[in-house]
């Protein structure tokens, strides 16, 4: 923590729980054909949140933190807290939120159960926030384990075989992950107490390890594991390729608005404010989290070039993606660390955006596979435009957000005497060029005529009025966002770029 | 100056975008606004023309722009940022009445082209020059497939495979040179020659701009890329984008910097000196005009290695040998430019055949490096800029004594280029006289501005005189020798006994063109069916284990039974009592310390 931070008690940060939270209760109580207020309510919601971290940014930068806390029991307390870190996770999920409620609003129009769906969509998003707020470990636990359950009813959605299936492995992760996690988090309660997040680690946890530093790697170890399943860490990754079932924007929160990125918030947060750097390497544990991310990496991008339904490479890739994260809070490096964290928004720009394209290519034209898409480039150009740039971004081409991650990370594990880091991320680098360009040439170059199963040498024309490829309120946010993965990368010296607030958010690790 | 630097980046991105804008959507209206737009698209470098001439060589730099980005144009980069001007200006003109479809698409990315290639030439430090080098390749593939024929796709596979791979080296090698603390390019070859990772660093760096520079055996993609564009585009590819991957070798390569480097210079011009022979002999071999053209800048670019690597080898000779690169870079882009340019000319324009023909033989004879001509200078210049470099292994033959063998090989490549372009027949259907007339300028002309650049570069360089007989001897016996050796290969091929001998009549079937590619497809073939192999396997095994695990022993029943028994509220009941006195009890026990 910075020594000029000033802590101010505020209701705000209830406030943000609260744009998401009372949206979600009056949709339940909506009757499913009031859509035009069920839409005000998710759209209000979604941009009072957006308005609120605009509002608050400067503030936080500034040296500003607010708070707010209630006693549960005695002794066990709910603390929320604006630190830099938080207000930066809340900042991403409460801009892709918005997108993702606008594309969830054309996607499923005219579709059944939109009051659960809108409901449980909105509590997902609060669960979010909660973890982003949560000041000390017992209200990130809480809010944790909230995620899970509110997601199930999404990744359920449809009720098909297929979907349930993949929302009970979903369940079953996660639920085996919140288990750890809440045994590590009551062992480590019980040997230092109830103790808060601490940026730079917190002075107990590091008092308790001189003291027992087994102990301390094992629960440390199994604090990692709960959030490791959330973070799709090898060999946890299981569910994410399997709930890909579940509609497009579902799909966009778990891979980039909520649950992966909630692990890998947890991840940093475990690491960085709760043991601290040093601590971890001193434990021998930063080590083998680098270790196991490098090879969730590579394991992911192998698995990716095998898969043939766009979904569920785009998931493989998550699977690689997200444990950049990882690997950049393992690497005992400012750089690193500012790295690993300006990745959780590329990321989930970057991989919303794909998402959001591999739904328009379903929605518009019922195509699901990669071997399908031949020519689809003439039919639907700006989606085609914007696949490509988040892909290009992927892969970790300048000028786009990926390339600031991957220097980052780079520079940090020569920084902390790691260039082996170097290697992953080259094989990284060409194995996401290996499954990314394929698509891109095939969209772009290939003839109609080469498409799997396609009789006819065109797309049939867009039935619209508009003549618009498909409807706006799909195609508008993912070209938002992939305008964005070219701005977080061009603009990323900008002094409210994620990169630079990523560095000053880094900064409080590293007293 | 800042502003002028902005627009000349932003009005050709600003006309591709309007060009982008227009395409979405029909209507007639649009269409002609597009047709118009791409008719002077060529206006669009104008700015940039402007602002190169006039630059005062300050550096500019735009801090919220990725890691901080900043351009500097340097005696180096400010020739080839015109070459790149007028080359560029020329291409966008010629597209418009080329046979390609839709124009638009490709003037569109050619602009895209042209501001990430002339960024590469003024990028100040390494995350500008990455931006626009990997920015510029990536958007070469497109020009590469543009006419979408099979040919042009597995051309763009190749280059694409190529470019990820070289990107990928540059990359490393940018952040091993970053992490010495490094930023501005100008810093970076003393960085590099005291660095720890130092052949590391270098040898990334010539496989990443080597496979730009087309240099053996990273060449591949290139005899396939520049028939398979259309020719306006393999001019600008050929005399444009491949100087980036020579410009990335003058400016991060240890050239002049620390002690000779004689295991890394001894391999790039033993590597330049097989590349010249290669193009000759595979070169020859083919009958496609372009697919000559593409082994001859093979060749050529062979021999700008060459000199790159002697500088390696000779820190002493680097700052003559750099300025020598960068003189023979903008000849044999002018030259081979206009090349590329005369096979629309002669396909296309309604210019009578001398009109064309003319400037079509000096462009050649310059390539060739015949007295009077823009590759004399070049040629001359390059060879006295080596002093007495020899290969290491080889003390006895000066290099300086083996480069004018690149010009015997260049000779009988336009030889056999000249009779390959006479087998074609003339359309004569359209061509502006505007801008036929610039290419001939060109081709007549180039020998002014690299005389002129040469001149500006001595010292270190030393010029030629005109007509002074010792650079004219010297220079002449190359070319007169490739000449006899094509006539002599042209009277073999009248003979009657020779009419069916395939390699005195070739057509490009006996080595194909890019040769060894068909190694490096199988190899990449094989290594992705294995990749893909593995991931299969990978998938299968954890299944397995996944599904090995949830049928083993289950807790389930066990639970299941307890629960059973705990289910009848007897049971339940006392449990619930035993854990209430249990807590009272620990409430009692605790409560008296709180």
């Amino acid at each position: 923590m910075n020594d000029d931070t000033v802590t101010v008690m505020s209701a705000l940060p209830v406030v943000l729980l609260l744009t998401s939270l009372v949206p979600a209760l009056l949709i339940f109580a909506l009757r499913e054909k009031q859509t035009v207020l069920r839409t005000t309510l998710n759209l209000a919601g979604a941009i009072a949140k957006v308005v609120l971290v605009i509002v608050l940014i400067p503030r936080v930068v500034a040296g500003e933190e607010l708070r707010a806390e209630f006693t549960w029991i005695p002794g066990l307390d709910i603390v929320f807290v604006t630190d830099t870190f938080s207000l930066f996770f809340v900042a991403l999920s409460a801009g892709l939120w918005l997108a993702t409620t606008i594309y969830a609003v054309g996607y499923l129009e005219g579709s059944p159960n939109r009051s659960r769906f809108f409901g449980f969509f909105s509590l997902c998003v609060t669960a979010t926030v909660g973890i982003a707020l949560a000041g000390n470990l017992l209200t990130f636990l809480i809010f944790f384990e909230l995620l899970t359950l509110v997601t199930y009813p999404l990744v359920a959605h449809r009720g098909t075989r297929a979907a349930l299936r993949g929302a009970r492995i979903y369940l079953a992760y996660t639920l085996g992950g919140g288990v750890a996690l809440l045994l590590g988090v009551a062992w480590l309660t019980l040997e230092v107490g109830p103790v808060e997040f601490r940026a730079g680690g917190i002075p107990e946890v590091a008092e308790f390890a001189a003291r027992d530093p087994l102990t301390a790697t094992v629960i440390g170890a199994v604090l990692l594991l709960g959030v490791g399943v959330k973070a799709a860490l090898f060999p946890l990754h299981g569910w994410l390729p399997i709930a890909m079932v579940a509609p497009a924007p579902v799909s966009a929160l778990l891979h980039a608005v909520a649950v992966v990125k909630a692990g890998a918030f947890g991840i940093i947060r475990i690491v960085e404010d709760v043991f601290g750097l040093a601590l971890f390497a001193e434990l021998g544990m930063l080590q083998a989290l680098a270790v196991v991310a490098s090879v969730t990496i590579v394991y992911g991008s192998v698995r990716a070039l095998a898969q043939d339904d766009l979904k569920k490479r785009l998931a493989y890739s998550t699977v690689s993606q997200v444990s950049y994260i990882a690997l950049g809070a393992a690497l005992l490096s400012p750089i690193a660390t500012a790295g690993a964290i300006v990745h959780m928004v590329n990321q989930g720009f970057m991989k919303i955006t794909l998402f959001f394209c591999a739904g328009l290519f379903a929605e518009e034209l019922k195509l699901s596979k990669v071997s399908q898409l031949a020519g689809v480039g003439r039919r639907m150009p700006v989606t085609s435009a914007a696949f490509t740039i988040a892909a290009l971004g992927m892969i970790g081409l300048p000028p786009f957000a990926g390339f600031i991650s991957k220097w980052a990370l780079g520079l940090g594990g020569l920084d902390a005497g790691q260039p082996w880091v170097i290697a992953v991320l080259l094989t990284s680098t060409v194995l996401n060029a290996a499954y990314f360009l394929p698509i891109i040439a095939t969209i772009w170059t290939s003839p109609r005529s080469e498409s799997e199963g396609s009789d006819e040498g065109t797309f049939p024309a867009p039935a619209r009025r508009s003549g618009w490829e498909a409807p706006a309120s799909l195609l508008l946010p993912a070209v938002a966002t992939a305008l964005f993965v070219i701005l977080f990368g061009v603009a990323a010296g900008w002094d409210y770029s994620p990169w630079v607030l990523a560095q000053i958010v880094g900064e409080g690790a590293w007293p | 100056m800042a502003v002028m630097w902005a627009l000349s980046f932003v009005v050709p991105l600003l006309v591709a975008a309007t060009i982008a804008a227009l395409s979405l959507g029909a209507g007639e209206a649009r269409t002609r606004a597009r047709e118009l737009v791409v008719q002077y698209a060529w206006l669009a470098v104008v700015p940039t023309g402007i602002v190169a001439s006039l630059d005062d060589g300050a550096l500019k730099t735009v801090d919220w722009m990725l890691f901080g980005t900043a351009i500097r144009l340097d005696e180096v980069g400010r020739p080839l940022v015109l070459l790149a001007v007028i080359l560029y200006g020329i291409a966008l003109a010629f597209v418009p009445r080329s046979i390609s479809e839709r124009p638009a698409g490709l003037n569109g990315f050619l602009l895209l082209c042209f501001t990430a290639n002339v960024g590469v030439f003024v990028a100040a430090n390494l995350v500008t020059f990455y931006l626009v080098f990997a920015a510029m390749s990536f958007l070469g593939y497109a020009i590469v497939v543009h006419d979408r024929t099979t040919s042009a796709r597995r051309a763009g596979a190749v280059y694409l495979v190529m470019t990820v791979f070289g990107e990928s080296a540059v990359l490393g090698a940018f952040l091993l040179i970053a992490s010495e603390g490094v930023t501005d390019v100008l810093d970076v070859p003393a960085a590099v020659a005291a660095s720890d990772a130092r052949d590391v660093i270098v040898a990334l760096l010539i496989i990443g701009f080597g496979v730009k520079a087309g240099t053996i055996p990273l060449h591949v993609w290139l005899p396939l890329a520049h028939p398979a564009a259309p020719s306006p585009a393999s001019a600008v590819l050929s005399g444009v984008m491949l100087k980036a991957g020579i410009i990335g070798l003058l400016r991060f390569l240890p050239l002049g910097e620390g002690a000779a480097e004689p295991l890394w210079g001894g391999l790039l011009v033993t590597l330049a000196l097989v590349g010249g022979l290669l193009a000759a002999v595979v070169g020859v071999l083919h009958d496609n005009p372009k697919v000559i053209l593409a082994y001859s800048s093979i060749g050529q670019m062979g021999f700008i290695t060459a000199l790159i690597g002697a500088a390696l080898l000779e820190p002493a000779i680097a700052p003559a040998a750099i300025a020598a690169a960068v003189v023979y870079s903008v000849a044999h882009g002018l030259i081979k430019g206009a090349l590329f340019f005369s096979i629309q000319v002669w396909d296309l324009s309604r210019a009578p055949t001398w009109a064309v023909v003319v400037p079509q033989t000096v462009a050649a004879l310059g390539l060739a490096g015949a007295p009077l001509t823009a590759g004399f200078i070049a040629k001359y210049v390059s060879k006295e800029s080596l002093g007495d470099v020899a290969l290491p292994g080889l003390p006895v033959v000066a290099l300086a004594d083996l480069l004018p063998w690149f010009a015997v090989g260049s000779t009988v490549l336009l030889a056999r280029f000249a009779i390959a372009m006479s087998r074609r027949s003339r359309r004569r259907t359209a061509g502006k006289p505007i801008s036929t007339t610039a290419w001939a300028v060109l081709a007549l002309a180039a020998a002014a501005p690299v005389w002129w650049l040469a001149t500006g570069f001595a010292p270190p360089l030393t010029v030629p005189g005109w007509f002074s007989p010792g650079p004219v001897v010297d220079q002449s016996w190359p070319f007169l020798l490739g000449i006899a050796l094509a006539l002599a290969a042209a009277a073999l091929a009248r003979r009657p006994r020779f009419r069916d001998a395939r390699l005195l009549h070739p057509r490009g079937d006996i080595v194909p063109e890019g040769d060894v590619v068909v190694l490096l497809e199988r190899a990449t073939g094989g290594t992705m069916r294995g990749v893909i192999r593995a991931s299969g396997v990978l998938g299968a095994t954890r299944d397995a284990l996944v599904e090995r695990v949830r049928r083993g022993p289950s807790p389930m029943p066990t639970v299941s039974g307890v629960q059973a028994r705990l289910g009848t509220w007897v049971v339940s009941g006392a449990l619930a009592v035993a854990a209430l006195a249990g807590a009272l009890l620990f409430v009692v026990l605790a409560g008296g310390g709180g």
